[in-house]
This record gives C-alpha cells, structure tokens and sequence, in this order.
C-alpha cells in the first residue's frame, strides 16, 4: 500500500511531466519536418526550373492528351511518331483512364526539336461501345518555329460513336 | 497607266533598298556587340501565350494518379516561370488544396487569404475546411476539429456530407461520446462508400452503450455489405470479430461459431477469428473441436497473442477433460514453443538495434511517385487520419518478427505517425538525392556548351548574319518579281510572260535581224528578211498562246521559292534565339543560381537526416519496448507451462507411488 502510495506521489507528476514534455517535442519535431518540406517543395521548384532551362530550351516540343468522349469506348494505348522516328508508346491503366475521362490532360512527351516542318503520326487501339477492337491512324503536319512548341492531342467520339477521333491543337 | 506602274516598281524597289540599307546596319550593329546585350530582346521576343489550361490539365492529372506532390511542383513551377498567373483564383485554390494534402496548413491559408472567398465555389470551400480539420486532428488538435466539422453546413455535395458525419464520430468515438455519435453516424447514407465504415462504427458504440443485441445487429449488417476491394473485406472480418465476441458475451456460443466461420483465414485478423472459435466451440461443451481450431492456430507464429493464447489453452483444456498425458505432451510443446519464440524475439531485438530495421519495414510499400497507400488492410485503421503525401504501412518484413507484433505497433499513434513522418522524410531524402546527382551533371553539361560554344562563337555568328542577309536579299528579289509577273499579267503584255526557250529564239532572231540590217538588198535577202519576219510573227503567236501557262507556272514557282524561303527564315529566327539562349545561360547567373540551389540542398538534406536519424530511433525505442512487453509476457506463459509440467509429472509419480 505504501509503495503504490508513493507511486503515485512520485511517478504520476513525472510521467505527466514526461507527457507534457513529448508533447512540445512532438509538436518541435512537426514544425521542423513540416519547414523541411517546404524548402524541399521550393528546391525542387527552382531545381526543375534549371532543369527545363537547361534541358529543353526554346527547341522544345511537349505534347499532351487529352480526352473528351461521351461514349461508353476505352482507350487501350497511343503509339507516337515523329518524323518517322518512334518516339513514345503508352499503355492506358483504368485510373489513367478514368483520370483524363474526369477532364485531366496528360503530358505525354516532351523533347527537343529542330525548328521547320514535321510529321507526327499518331495511333491509337482501343474498345468500341461493343467491346469490339478498333485501330485508328492519323497523321499531323505542323511547323516548329523559334519557341517553345506545345501540341494537344484531343481524342473525341467518333459522329457515329463507334471510334475515337484526333483533333490536334497548337498552343502558339 | 503603264507609266504609272512603272513608276510605281521604281519606287517600291527604292523602298526595298533603302530597307536593306538599315538592315545591313544593323547587323553590323549586331556583330560588333556581344549577344548578350539582347537578352532583354530575346526575353520579350517570345509571344506571350497562355496555356495554363494544358498546365492545369497536367497537373489534374497527376493529381488523379495520386502524385499530390508532383502536381504541387508542376503549379508552383508554371506560377513562378509566369505560365499561370500568380492571382488567378483557381490556380491559387488548387495550390491551396494540395498545400494542405501536404500538411502545409500555414502556407495553405496564405494562399488562401489572397482569393476573394467568392471565388471559391461552396463545395471546394468545404472541401478545404475538411482537409484542415483532418490536418488539425492529425496534428493532436481534435477539438478544433470536431467544431469544424460540427458546424452546420449548407449546400454540402452527399458524399460531403458522409465524410463529415464520419470524420466527426471518429472524433466523438475518440472522447466516449457513443451517444452523440450514434446520431452523427445514423445520417450517413446507405449508398455511399463510407456506409460500411459507419455501420460498423454503430456497432462498436453501441457495445460500448452495453446494447449488445443492437450492436450485433449492425455489426452483422457490416458482414453481409458485399465487399468490392481489399479495404471492405478487411472492415468485415474485423466486424465478424466484434460480433463474435459480443455474441460470446452474451453466452450464443453458436452465432458467434457461425459468425467466426465467416473470417478469412489469409487476412490480418484470421488468428483472432481461431481463438475466438475454439472458445465458441469450448463455450458450448464442444472441447475436441475447440481443441482442434487451436492446433491449427498453434501452428502459426508464437510471437502474435491468439497463438499464445491458444498454446496456453490447448493443454489447459486437455487437464480439464481428464487427458492428462495429452496435457502434459502439450504443456511440454508449449515450453519448447515459448523458448523459440524468445529467442526469436532476442533475435529481433538484436535485429532492430543493429540494423536498418526501419528501412526493411519500408521496403516494398514505399512508392516514390505515389502519395497513397495501397495496402488495404492497415487503412481502415487509419480512415480520415491517412497523412498524405505520404504512403501507409504493409505489414510484413523480410526479417524479422511477423505480421502480428507490426500490427499491434502500428495501431498505436506514436509509433504509426513516426513511421508516417520516417516515410516522408525519406521521400524528402530522395527528392533531395535525385537534385544532388543533378547539379553536377547540369554544371557539367553548362560548362561544356559554353567551351564548345566559345570556340565555335564567331563562326556562328558569320554564318547567321550572311543567311539573313542572303536571305533578306533574296526576299527582295522575289518581292520585285512577283510584281512585275503581276503587273505584266494586268497589262496583259507578252514581253515578262516568256519561257526561257522562248527568250533564246527572240535573241537568235534579233541577231539575225541585226545582220540582215547591213546586207545588201536584194531578193534573196528581201526573202530572208521576209523569212526572218514570218518567223518573228510566228513566235509572237506561240508567245500569245502559252501565255497563261507561262504565267500560272512562274507565279507557282515564285510561290514555292517563297515558301522555301520562309523555312529558310524561321531556321535562322531559331538559331538566333538558341544562340541567345545559350549566352543568356553563360553570361547569365545560371551558375550562381545552380550554386546557390546546391547550398541550400546540403543543408536541406543535413537536417533530413538529423531527422531521419531521430524517427528511426524512435521507431526502434517502440519496437523494442513493444517486444520487451512481449517478451516478458512469453516468459511468464514459459514459466506457467513448465510449472504445470512440473506438477503433472509430480502428480504422476505420486499416483504412480500410490500404486505401487
């Protein structure tokens, strides 16, 4: 009985103590982690736009997709080229999909290329609202000036809704 | 009329040469100074555009794909570099929100504080709160929580308001209020995702409230939802848990057997769901079916509780039917069991201090592009309380104690959120590990673009300024040509509308004429001349008919060189521009700037590792302290079981005495 008395006396204050202790530690510990995320946030930011200046000047060319379709088709994968020379193969995953179905638009190269007149060729395979397979080609001439060049490829439904369609985009 | 237009070529050709005039100045401007001094030129010289769509779109993107952290990256970077506008509303609105999925609530407010709250639509504005209250209650501060996500709400979005209601019975579950949080989690619609949650929920308040016919009810509603994914299946093998026991304690022994059955046997909470049906089966005098559900849970590993539990029992339950040998064969098993698990677990303890245990737990559930977690069975502890940005534990190590020990140190919130800020921080270290091989090889790559640069500088230079000057020249050239082709055309004359065939018989003729002019005249150069006429009158004809094609074909021709020309022109635009580029990066602060960032990244990544040295060990006191627990409670199991060894075996030999 006397221990458990002094127990209490003693310990109960000490591992209160110890509570309110850990508390401010925790409390220190979270503001530290939480600065060291923003300077790691704003690093990564200056580093990426030294990157990009470095990486893919005035020479470079991005292209993105993007989907707009109202019919029940799947896109299965788009195989890109440019000038003849393969440059990107992408396989769709359901959150991919589900993803630019809900309005996002992908990036799905960036790369350096020389100013002039060039060729994209474009495929894409997917699912018909029948589940059927389908194939489609498309070929896109456009012309890179002395800037940056930004190309949206827009998938759309088909007039009879059985395909997809391309609609390119230049961003100058 | 024909004067006129003849004046009119003049002076449009003055204009030209006068033109390359001021040209040719200044490109010898342009030679004698260095490139440099057309920075700001060049910075202009870009048309201003505005794609924050595509930028948006992008950033939706890899927001859908769970890489809150890259989205957040990809914003600021396009904000700072001009390509979203720094007071466009929704941009600031998104960045907000990913701030705050961040855990950057202070920087999140900023943002927040610049946008004109009507800007923001209701349901983001909720949305936002939300995200703060679970911020808030992550960080410790439930009561500030629970009054936002108290507050009466209007125009909510259904499956807003289902995560309220759930977030605040957490919060209410959390300080025993099960009545207040009864009524909360009685609002939650049956068609949303979160339903199951809820109901289950129900049932523990309601076992908590000593309702237990009622919580079997609800739990058992929990068991028959049909489970789509990994997270529900594990929701109802823990419900099916809960029901078990409620239903032992209310003495149906043979609800909880049915119910225990229903348990996976390779999910977390199998091992529970055999030690609860042994006791169902023992409740009901069935000892020989208990006895064999906890052989079965015997064979697992000893250091998780239902197989101790169910080594203890297996013996007892032999002495308690009379089966002495049995009891003392199984008594003596224990003993064996017991002493390998704590030398097992005197392993691990070795194990977690020397090594990188902390790093092993890691492994495999650590996705660097990915700000969610993927296991489904840890997260239901962890509903509304995920840390974002950051990925949850799976249970399991390659080494090491099992699945059990993790489970229970996971659900403790000291040991859960250092490993959630231990994640975190070695994503941090990463990033910052990725920027740290970059640099050098930026540095490098600059340097060696400017020494190839440097050396090739002058020749560049030449070369552009005589392409623009050729090209300028050229310009005009076809400039003036294509006007008279014009001009001819309106005029209707034949003497610019001729092919080159036709221009080589007009010269021959007109030297033959010149020829015929001195000769003597008599008839056989009267008839010469008289040939020579005819032919001149038959070109003029063939002249008049090819006409139209001659002109077709030379406005065709004058159109292709122009395109030509215009290929040629956008080359040499670009080339100056990447030659402005390049200076702009040499004779600029690329350098410093590079320099600058590579400082800051050794500090940032000193104080990483202070603190991921200090998370590590903190997860290791846990761990250990946990296994020391455990330890001493295998102990005493291993003292209990020698001691009834002991005993059996002095009984034995007593009755064997007695005999004799």
């Amino acid at each position: 009985m006397f221990w458990s008395l002094k127990f209490l006396v003693y310990a109960l204050p000490l591992a209160l103590f110890a509570g309110q202790v850990m508390a401010e530690t925790d409390y220190s510990l979270d503001s530290k982690l939480r600065g060291l995320k923003e300077d790691v946030l704003q690093l990564n930011n200056e580093l990426s736009r030294l990157e990009e200046e470095l990486l893919f000047p005035s020479t470079q060319l991005s292209l993105f997709l993007s989907l707009d379709v109202g019919t029940n088709i799947t896109l299965n994968d788009v195989d890109i080229s440019l000038d003849n020379q393969h440059i990107v193969y992408h396989f769709y995953t359901d959150t991919e999909y589900s993803s630019l179905q809900r309005g996002s638009i992908q990036r799905i190269y960036t790369g350096n290329l020389i100013s002039g007149e060039h060729e994209l060729r474009v495929t894409i395979t997917g699912f018909g609202p029948n589940g059927d397979e389908y194939l489609k080609r498309e070929r896109y001439l456009f012309n890179k000036y002395a800037d940056k060049k930004f190309v949206e490829l827009r998938i759309i439904d088909s007039k009879d809704g059985s395909s997809h369609e391309f609609q390119f985009k230049e961003w100058d | 009329m024909t004067q006129l237009a003849n004046v009119a070529i003049f002076v449009f050709a003055l204009a030209l040469s006068l033109s390359t005039a001021a040209a040719s100045s200044n490109d010898d401007n342009l030679n004698n100074n260095s490139y440099k001094n057309k920075t700001r030129e060049y910075e202009s010289s870009f048309r201003p555009r505005d794609i924050s769509p595509l930028i948006f779109g992008e950033a939706l993107h890899l927001y859908y794909d769970d890489q809150y952290y890259f989205s957040l990256s990809r914003l600021l970077t396009a904000q700072q570099t001009g390509l979203i506008s720094p007071n466009d509303p929704e941009a600031q609105t998104f960045i907000g929100q990913l701030l705050l999925k961040y855990g950057l609530m202070e920087q999140a407010d900023q943002r927040f504080g610049t946008i004109d709250p009507l800007d923001i639509p209701a349901n983001v504005t909720a949305d936002i709160w939300f995200d703060k209250a679970t911020l808030l209650q992550k960080r410790g501060n439930s009561e500030i929580a629970e009054k936002m996500f108290a507050r009466e709400w209007a125009d909510l979005s259904l499956s807003q308001e289902n995560y309220r209601r759930t977030m605040l019975a957490n919060l209410l579950m959390g300080r025993r209020s099960f009545e207040e949080a009864l009524i909360v989690l009685k609002g939650v619609s049956p068609d949303s995702i979160l339903y199951p949650y809820a109901l289950y929920n129900i049932g523990v308040a309601l076992n908590r409230l000593d309702r237990l016919t009622e919580s079997a009810e609800a739990l058992d509603q929990v068991i028959n939802v049909k489970s789509y994914n990994g997270k529900q299946a594990a929701l109802k093998d823990k419900a099916a848990i809960t029901l078990g026991h409620t239903y032992l304690q209310q003495g149906e022994a043979e609800k909880a057997t049915e119910i225990f059955h229903t348990v996976r046997l390779n999910g977390p909470f199998s091992n529970s769901a055999l030690l609860g049906l042994g006791l169902a089966e023992k409740q009901q005098g069935r000892s020989r079916r208990a006895l064999v559900a906890w052989a079965e849970l015997a064979k697992r590993s000893a250091i998780e509780l239902p197989v101790q539990e169910a080594i203890a029992l297996i013996p007892a339950t032999f002495e308690e039917t009379g089966n002495l040998q049995h009891a003392l064969d199984a008594y003596r098993l224990a003993v064996i069991i017991f002493r390998k698990e704590i030398e097992m677990i005197d392993e691990t303890i070795l194990f977690i201090s020397d090594g990188d245990w902390a790093l092993e737990l890691m492994e495999g559930q650590y996705d660097f592009y990915s700000d969610k977690t993927s296991n489904p069975d840890i997260s239901i502890h962890n509903l509304g309380q995920e840390v974002p940005m950051a990925a949850t534990p799976r249970l399991g190590t390659r080494k090491g104690v099992d699945s059990d020990f993790l489970y229970r140190l996971f659900a403790t919130r000291r040991f859960n959120d250092s490993y959630v800020n231990f994640i975190e921080l070695k994503r941090l270290r990463d990033i910052s590990n990725h920027w740290s091989t970059q640099i050098p090889i930026f540095r490098e790559t600059v340097i060696n673009h400017e020494n190839v640069y440097r050396q090739q500088e002058s020749r560049h230079l030449n070369i552009i300024t005589r392409s623009k000057a050729l090209a300028r020249n050229l310009k005009q050239r076809l400039t003036l040509l294509d006007l008279e082709v014009n001009l001819a055309s309106a005029q209707g004359s034949s003497i610019n509308n001729v092919n080159y065939h036709q221009i080589e018989q007009q010269k021959r003729l007109e030297w033959v004429k010149g020829r015929l002019q001195s000769a003597p005249s008599d008839i056989a150069y009267d008839n010469l001349r008289e040939r020579v006429r005819r032919l001149a009158g038959v070109l003029a004809w063939n002249k008049l008919l090819e006409q139209p094609e001659i002109r077709i074909n030379n406005a065709e021709e004058i159109q292709l060189i122009s395109e030509q020309l215009e290929q040629t022109n956008i080359k040499i635009s670009s080339l100056e521009y990447l030659e402005l580029e390049l200076v702009q990066r040499f004779d600029g602060d690329y350098l410093r700037r590079l320099a600058q960032q590579e400082v800051k990244l050794y500090e940032v990544v000193r104080d990483i590792d202070v603190q991921l040295a200090f998370y590590k060990s903190n997860m290791e006191s846990l761990a250990l302290d946990e296994l020391t627990e455990n330890r001493s409670k295998l102990v005493q199991r291993l003292i209990a079981a020698q001691l009834r060894v002991i005993d059996i075996e002095d009984g034995a030999s007593t009755s064997n005495q007695d005999r004799l």
